[in-house]
């Protein structure tokens, strides 16, 4: 058992868990943004509440299910939608006729990515937390 | 333990003080509809986080949060909106300090920078953009 062989179990450790730490951040971003966070603030994705008089038969929950996560390489995620309702939602500017986009949803909010953008730090030192202590 | 609604008007009240500013304000989240002509602006205040970062019952806790500013322009506006924009987002630059009522000291945030969004242009041939401010309080609670 050499000093060598230290490094190396050392680094074999730290690249683990670093791995582990990055993985969960997104993941953390990604639930977030869609169902909401204590740890950045946001609210998540509002759900359609559908019913008589409003979108009858439809089912809510398009938007928040539209989210998705893609690792593109080792230390590189996007969180990504296709929504049509994402920007509107997100930034409360109707389109396309203009003015307040209004949230009719009882549960999410808006700006879940700008605040989950923001709080980024506060997820990352969280997952650290979880694989340190 | 710091009244946010100290932070919010601080925060209301330099917006109220940037140059060329729309004089129809609204603040809060209610649906408004003025009238083609009139250009206006829409302010929404959003605490996000509190954490101490000191130790002791009687540390420090900063609290985050984002304000965000929709500032629409009237009907056929957009370029003098594009420059509004600019000079209300400079108004916030980062590192900006603004003292409240009990004498907190609200900072504009760099982290992420404050930042505003391309014109939204509308059917109704209104534009749109939106600034994003983070700012940060620090108080001994």
């Amino acid at each position: 058992m050499s000093f060598g062989d230290d490094l190396q179990r050392f680094t074999a450790k730290v690249q683990t868990r670093s791995k582990t730490v990055f993985a969960n951040t997104v993941s953390a971003a990604h639930g977030s943004i869609t169902d909401g966070s204590a740890v950045t603030g946001s609210q998540g994705q509002p759900v359609g509440q559908y019913g008589p008089g409003y979108h009858e038969g439809d089912v809510g929950g398009e938007l928040k299910a539209s989210w998705q996560t893609r690792f593109l390489a080792p230390w590189v995620a996007e969180i990504v939608t296709n929504s049509p309702y994402a920007k509107q939602n997100e930034d409360g500017i109707a389109r396309p006729g203009g003015g307040q986009y209004t949230q009719r949803s009882s549960v999410g909010g808006r700006f879940s990515v700008r605040l989950t953008i923001a709080g980024l730090p506060k997820l990352l030192a969280a997952e650290v937390r979880k694989v340190t202590s | 333990v710091i009244a946010l609604e100290g932070v919010r008007d601080v925060l209301n009240t330099r917006l109220g003080t940037v140059s060329g500013i729309y004089a129809t304000r609204y603040i809060g989240t209610a649906s408004v509809t003025p009238a083609p002509s009139v250009g206006y602006v829409e302010a929404e205040f959003r605490p996000a986080t509190a954490e101490a970062i000191t130790l002791g019952t009687d540390g420090v806790v900063e609290r985050t949060g984002l304000y965000f500013v929709r500032l629409y322009s009237p009907t056929g506006g957009g370029t003098a909106l594009d420059a509004l924009a600019d000079t209300t987002l400079a108004a916030f630059e980062r590192g900006v300090t603004l003292t409240t009522a009990d004498s907190a000291q609200v900072r504009i945030s760099g982290r992420p920078a404050p930042s505003r969004t391309e014109l939204v242009a509308s059917t109704a041939g209104r534009s749109a953009v939106l600034l994003t401010i983070p700012w940060q309080v620090r108080t001994a609670d």
